[in-house]
């Protein structure tokens, strides 16, 4: 499947990634001791996953709806330690930044 | 004011998650809804730091990915925010107003203000309107409920 199709939906991803965890599913009960297979499935799986999450990035609306695989991304999504730091130092340091962004960012570089 | 997470809430929130063996561990932590107003901080950061050169390419709206999470989150398994409405989510709403009106989106606005409604309607169910006289209560969680109403509601008049 190609997601950089922008007109792919978030349906047609979810039903692909429900596809792929069947197929992870039968593959593990096939080949039980074949670790390869099963895990070449899963790693199809965490990739439609996250591509799945690109494309509800893009959507850009506030989904309300959150399942298992989202919350799988987030480790991924998380910045590391400093920059998270960095972001929390901004958003903290700022006292009016909400009401005049440019300005704001002027005064950050 | 403009801030409805405290500053210090977000620092306790960042250091619970990091301090983690990893950061799986560490998001177990927190409740969905403080993970999702912490995701929510770093997603108002991302507007206003520079980008780091040579990191990977910024999104196209920065901090998307911070904001798409913690919307998702406010409605996660049993902790869904409107039958389990809490101060977290209703300073996430908050944030996630700021954000859209700064996204430089034609539609964040128009997605701003009924979802803004929907925040100052999500404080008023729990509460935060009312004077806080738990005996219980220590005088930290009073000003904070205190605060995040007010930022609420002045918000929503303006």
């Amino acid at each position: 499947m190609d997601c950089s199709n922008s007109t792919v939906t978030a349906r047609a991803v979810t039903s692909a990634a429900e596809q792929a965890h069947s197929l992870c599913s039968t593959q593990a009960e096939r080949y039980g001791t074949n670790l390869q297979a099963t895990r070449a499935a899963d790693d199809g799986l965490i990739n439609l996953i996250q591509q799945a999450g690109q494309i509800r990035e893009r959507l850009m609306v506030p989904s309300f709806s959150a399942d298992a695989d989202t919350i799988v991304l987030i480790p991924n999504k998380l910045p590391n330690k400093a920059r998270a730091q960095r972001l929390v130092n901004c958003y903290s340091k700022s006292k009016t930044m909400l009401l005049n962004p440019t300005a704001l960012t002027n005064q950050a570089l | 004011m403009w801030r409805p997470i405290a500053p210090a809430t977000a620092q306790r929130h960042l250091n619970s998650i990091y301090s983690a063996p990893n950061v799986v561990d560490g998001i177990q932590l927190l409740e969905p809804h403080s993970l999702a107003s912490f995701l929510i901080v770093l997603a108002l950061g991302s507007f206003f730091t520079p980008p780091i050169p040579g990191a990977s390419p910024p999104e196209a709206i920065p901090g998307s990915s911070y904001f798409n999470l913690a919307s998702a989150l406010l409605s996660f398994g049993p902790y869904h925010f409107l039958s389990f409405p809490t101060m977290a989510a209703v300073e996430t709403l908050h944030g996630m107003v700021s954000y859209l009106f700064c996204s430089g989106d034609r539609d964040g606005g128009r997605q701003a203000w009924p979802l803004l409604g929907l925040c100052s309607r999500v404080a008023q169910g729990i509460g935060l309107h009312k004077r806080w006289n738990k005996a219980s209560a220590n005088p930290t969680e009073a000003q904070d409920r205190s605060r995040v109403w007010w930022e609420v509601i002045s918000y929503d008049l303006l």
